[in-house]
């Protein structure tokens, strides 16, 4: 009897446990660097704060700091919304004839070449600072993504499907609604993941031009007065809030995605091997 | 001499010069845009209750001439008829044809019942009633247990059933069949050919069924048509003078082997 048997199935939060124990390991150890590089050679806090430094800072204004999180939250979500409606309505105009697509794709690529820095003091201009602004300039950078993922999934239908289709007599709303909408799903999906990341940074980066002053600036607004004090601890502080909001958001989607995939997706279906 | 047929069982049969063809092909003729000659001078029919193959050298046109029957693509010239309408009518109107791919074609967002289920939603049946005429297709495949499971889950074999299933449940008189059994094994392959004659005999279907296996050809087939390469005419025509039902002991007779043979060598003079 010389060999031991793994049991075959764990316990799922062992197995969890066991999966998230090297990253964060490694985390433990970059961090514990840091703050003894950092002490040890004396740099000065306001050019690269210690850890426990910006640990500090965050419980400090830990208040200040959520509201401006649901805040960006906020024009995040709505841009990222926008960004779908008008979207995949796009995509489902230019998938119907290549001459509208042909038409329609070279403007959807000035969108994404156009650098959002670049127009959102124009955007302010004409819908003043605050909340509407963040919205457009979040939307403009998100929409992208959603245009051309969703255009390649309704294009790219297994002519197969469409000829058996064809073959049962169906209408173009039955073809839109139960082969071609389903068949694009994990495209689009493909597209939010993507489109959600560039919503928050949309939100953060209207919020550098656009915010407006006090509680209800945003996470984008404390990043530039936080630098503009030097209160680097407290910018790191925030811009780590930012990240954890693109996380929040990302792992959303994943979900959502996983969900409508779960049964019958590549990337949402769990192999054993 | 009179054949009786009786009503639950139908053989596949030889032609009845009495009745109207099912499927009426003369001297079709397709080019495509870049003018290349698909088929040319295509002539054969197909009578109710019969089992015809096409056999012929790949590229030789027999997946096109189907989809020109299905009404799925435009002939140059000639003519094609199917229960006596072009094809296209004959598929809007009377919708009696199912076409089975070399792919199984399910869906992979929707379960078994869901995919079998699938034509009779498209003609706006109610949903109970195309439950219960999906489950019985399923019954009839041997599938019923696995009615909630999804595409994804099933071997290349099971698709291929669950693919039958569907056309089943839409009670078609023909069945079009491209290569349905090309991308399964030898063994399984032999098991469906059996289960595929098993269920013509309980439906009634006349069958189209395009190959390039000519031993499976043969021993489906009433009739085997053997087509040229491109441009792709009918060359010959060997009738399959097996009794139906045909066991799996058909595969050792002399008189199959013998077909076999015959089939192979027009082919290679085509």
């Amino acid at each position: 009897m010389g060999t031991t048997t793994r049991p075959a199935t764990r316990n799922g939060l062992v197995e969890w446990l066991w999966r998230a124990a090297p990253p964060v390991g490694a985390f433990v150890v970059f961090v514990a660097l840091w703050q003894v590089v950092v002490t040890l050679l004396r740099v000065p806090h306001y050019l690269l704060p210690t850890p426990s430094l910006i640990v500090g800072a965050w419980v400090d204004r830990i208040d200040i700091l959520l509201v401006a999180l649901s805040s960006t939250f906020l024009s995040a979500l709505c841009g990222f919304g926008l960004s779908i409606v008008v979207g995949m309505a796009v995509a489902l105009v230019m998938s119907q004839s290549k001459l509208l697509e042909r038409s329609l794709y070279p403007y959807a690529i000035l969108l994404q070449t156009i650098p959002i820095v670049a127009i959102a003091p124009l955007i302010v201009i004409w819908v003043g600072a605050g909340m509407p602004a963040v919205v457009i300039i979040a939307f403009l950078i998100s929409l992208f993504p959603i245009i051309t993922n969703t255009t390649t999934g309704l294009t790219s239908t297994d002519h197969n499907l469409v000829s058996m289709f064809e073959l049962y007599n169906a209408s173009w709303w039955q073809r839109m609604a139960k082969l071609r909408l389903p068949f694009a799903l994990p495209y689009v999906m493909t597209g939010l993941r993507i489109s959600s990341g560039l919503a928050v940074i949309g939100a953060i980066v209207g919020e550098f031009i656009a915010g407006i002053g006090g509680l209800r600036g945003g996470l984008g607004y404390v990043i530039v007065s936080a630098a503009n004090r030097l209160e680097m601890a407290y910018l790191f502080a925030a811009a780590l809030t930012s990240s954890l909001l693109g996380i929040i958001i990302f792992i959303g989607v994943s979900l959502v995605s996983a969900r409508f995939l779960r049964h019958w997706h590549e990337s949402a279906i769990q192999r054993d091997m | 001499m009179a054949v009786v047929e009786s009503p639950q069982t139908r053989t596949p049969s030889t032609p009845g010069p009495t009745s109207a063809p099912l499927i009426l092909v003369d001297r079709v003729q397709k080019t495509y845009a870049n003018g290349t000659v698909a088929l040319e001078d295509l002539s054969f029919e197909v009578y109710e209750g019969q089992f015809v193959s096409l056999v012929g050298p790949s590229g030789c046109g027999k997946s096109t001439l189907l989809r020109v029957i299905a009404g799925l693509g435009p002939i140059s010239a000639g003519e094609v008829l199917v229960e006596g309408l072009s094809p296209k009518r004959a598929r809007q109107e009377r919708a009696d044809t199912a076409f089975v791919f070399q792919d199984a074609t399910l869906l992979p967002w929707r379960n078994v019942l869901g995919n079998v289920d699938l034509p009779l939603e498209l003609r706006g049946q109610p949903p109970r009633e195309r439950r219960g005429a999906a489950m019985q297709a399923l019954e009839t495949v041997g599938l019923a247990e696995v009615a909630r499971a999804y595409p994804r889950e099933l071997s290349g074999g099971m698709r291929m059933r669950v693919s039958l299933a569907r056309a089943l449940a839409a009670h078609p008189r023909l069945l079009l069949m491209d290569e349905p059994f090309g991308s399964l094994d030898e063994i399984t392959r032999q098991r469906l050919n059996g289960e595929l004659l098993r269920i013509c005999a309980l439906a009634g279907w006349t069958v189209v069924f395009v190959t390039h296996n000519v031993f499976e050809a043969v021993f489906l087939s009433s009739r085997v048509l053997v087509m040229s390469r491109r441009p792709g005419r009918v060359v010959a025509e060997v009738p399959v003078e097996l009794a139906y039902p045909r066991l799996p002991e058909v595969r050792t007779m002399p008189e199959y082997s013998g077909t076999v043979g015959k089939v192979i060598q027009l082919l290679g003079e085509a």
